[in-house]
């Protein structure tokens, strides 16, 4: 379980340590206050990995290929604070087990220890590769990561006019330790619920679904042409999924994360997408179950106040598994800063309509 | 920047809110109009209030001087300061808090890394008990028979009755019968809810905002005056 990152130049952040993190984790804020941000630095430093650095260029910010084709020399830029690609990204995570993860990117056009890099990976199919690059333009991302002062992953990323982007990675680490939900993200769930079904947790997913809609009876996987999940209801009347509202797709995709990914970290973005406020608390109610279960760490964003309330009331039961923070960019310092509210303090100021979203 | 007073009540938002206003020639608007005032709805609610203020404090950036006034009721200033730093122990953890001595004097509070605010308390008293309700009866300048009956006759007869009481419930229906009965005209008392209630009295001549009895609580307030900022 993570307790606490250190971000430096990375995104909006331009040094902001946020501490004493909890099994489960609410940022509220302004728009952005780094949400999402500090969401992406969590994930990368977990997993310091040049398709890490590519998913959270295509699929969180949507940054076209075409564009960093077209303008190499500015396709790091957005990674780093204001843009200034001459300061190094440090993002340094420590764990309850006192492990201290460290990522670095740094950014140049210099592509020596690429060489080297693909090089001693034996990578040489492709000779024309670097005689390319060296006659084009061109930006590289070196990525260096250290697990209490050990280097576990060196890499690069190059962005280039002709070739687009390419990479090398050397020590590349197995499987993903985080699962990143990103809002609009459509998770392919059929054969995450198989898994599920397979290792004996269909019961547990069916629970979680009936917490949005009571009259759901049944989930199913028929292979009709492809495989799709229905859902029976209580009237008998069976539909495929995507027949059914957001908030049972949103609720799926929880579920499955956290019941097929046990001991990894789940990072939610703008969690209250789709969840009707009535089944706001039931559905914290849940996530706290589970992520102390299958010892899932959760780390979620929201605006909604409503969604903020029901986190409070339930985390009641839960007081040291939670933690709710307020980003806000200080306006002495324009630092992002995280301020922990604990949670006797949040119901305080909930009760009194104080501003806990970076609100006054 | 800003100077912050947490108070008790809406009420002693008002009366001190009258007091500054009274404070003489010598004080101009612009003095005080830098002043916030928070309600605490209670000392009970001291310690949430000192977490909001820190949170406040890293949010905005702008707080200066903090004050807390709370009635010294019938509990030693000591004890009262040493529940204040107690609180202020368990929630600046930021480094070594500093510890409220006396009243009237501040201490320098660290949020964060980058925000730091000066801090000071005083408790409302007369003699060293009480609270608002005593000072108003101390600085009433009418004649108060309604009131004074009120109270007299109330307490005998529950006395007599064997019914248990608070003496500060006795105290602020005295408050209320004074601004309702001694201090309001009949044509008044027809729209009391307007214009007998506590704010409009502090419009009236009915207190002595003069009376000796004030001037610590007064010495107080002055140090949340606006610092003048000479520009060169």
């Amino acid at each position: 379980m993570i307790e606490s990152i250190e971000i430096k130049t990375f995104r909006c952040f331009k040094d902001t340590k946020i501490a004493k993190f909890g099994l489960v984790n609410l940022f509220g804020g302004l728009n952005n206050s780094g949400k999402t941000a500090l969401l992406e630095a969590i994930h990368l430093a977990q997993n310091p990995d040049i398709e890490i650095i590519r998913g959270l260029q295509s699929q969180v910010r949507r940054e076209s290929n075409l564009f960093i084709k077209a303008n190499p020399e500015s396709a790091w830029d957005n990674f780093f604070y204001q843009q200034n690609t001459k300061e190094i990204i440090s993002i340094n995570t420590t764990n309850n087990e006192k492990i201290i993860k460290k990522v670095l990117l740094k950014c140049d056009d210099d592509i020596t220890d690429c060489v080297n890099l693909r090089q001693k990976l034996g990578n040489k199919e492709d000779e024309d590769y670097f005689q390319d690059i060296s006659i084009s333009k061109k930006s590289v991302l070196h990525l260096n990561a250290e697990e209490n002062g050990k280097s576990v992953v060196s890499a690069f990323l190059i962005a280039n006019e002709r070739r687009g982007i390419t990479g090398d990675s050397k020590l590349r680490q197995k499987g993903q330790k985080t699962i990143f939900l990103l809002t609009g993200l459509k998770l392919e769930l059929t054969s995450h619920y198989e898994q599920a079904r397979f290792d004996g947790k269909a019961n547990i997913v069916l629970n979680a679904v009936q917490i949005i809609d009571n009259t759901i009876e049944k989930i199913e996987v028929f292979n009709i042409g492809e495989p799709i999940i229905y859902l029976t209801k209580k009237d008998g009347v069976r539909m495929p999924l995507s027949l059914f509202g957001d908030a049972v797709n949103t609720v799926l995709k929880f579920i499955l994360s956290i019941i097929n990914n046990p001991k990894k970290i789940i990072l939610i973005d703008e969690i209250e997408n789709g969840i009707h406020f009535t089944n706001q608390e039931k559905l914290w109610k849940m996530l706290f179950d589970l992520a102390i279960e299958y010892k899932v760490q959760i780390f979620s964003t929201t605006h909604s106040l409503e969604m903020i309330k029901a986190f409070a009331a339930v985390a009641q039961e839960f007081s040291d598994k939670s933690a709710y923070f307020e980003m806000v960019r200080s306006q002495k310092t324009h630092k992002i800063k995280a301020i922990k509210h604990n949670l006797d303090t949040l119901n305080f100021e909930l009760e009194r309509n104080i501003g806990i979203r970076g609100d006054s | 920047m800003k100077n912050l007073l947490l108070v008790e009540s809406e009420n002693d938002k008002l009366f001190f809110e009258a007091i500054i206003k009274n404070l003489g020639n010598e004080y101009l608007i612009d003095d005080w109009i830098n002043i916030d005032y928070e309600c605490l709805g209670g000392e009970g609610n001291l310690k949430a209030s000192l977490n909001v203020l820190k949170n406040k404090a890293i949010k905005n950036d702008e707080i200066k001087k903090v004050g807390i006034i709370l009635y010294q009721d019938k509990k030693t200033k000591e004890k009262r300061l040493t529940v204040i730093n107690s609180f202020i122990q368990n929630i600046f953890t930021q480094s070594n808090a500093e510890v409220l001595e006396d009243t009237h004097k501040f201490i320098t509070l660290v949020a964060d890394e980058d925000t730091e605010f000066e801090l000071a308390c005083y408790f409302v008293n007369l003699n060293e008990e009480g609270e608002l309700e005593h000072l108003l009866k101390e600085i009433k300048t009418s004649d108060s028979p309604h009131s004074d009956c009120l109270e007299g006759c109330w307490k005998k007869c529950l006395k007599g009755k064997k019914i248990n009481f608070k003496e500060k419930d006795l105290l602020k229906e005295w408050v209320r019968f004074y601004i309702r009965y001694d201090t309001c005209s009949n044509k008044e008392r027809k729209q009391a809810h307007r214009k007998c209630n506590f704010e409009k009295s502090l419009e009236k001549p009915v207190w002595n905002f003069e009376h000796e009895c004030l001037n610590e609580l007064k010495g107080f307030l002055k140090l949340f005056k606006s610092e003048v900022v000479v520009s060169e």
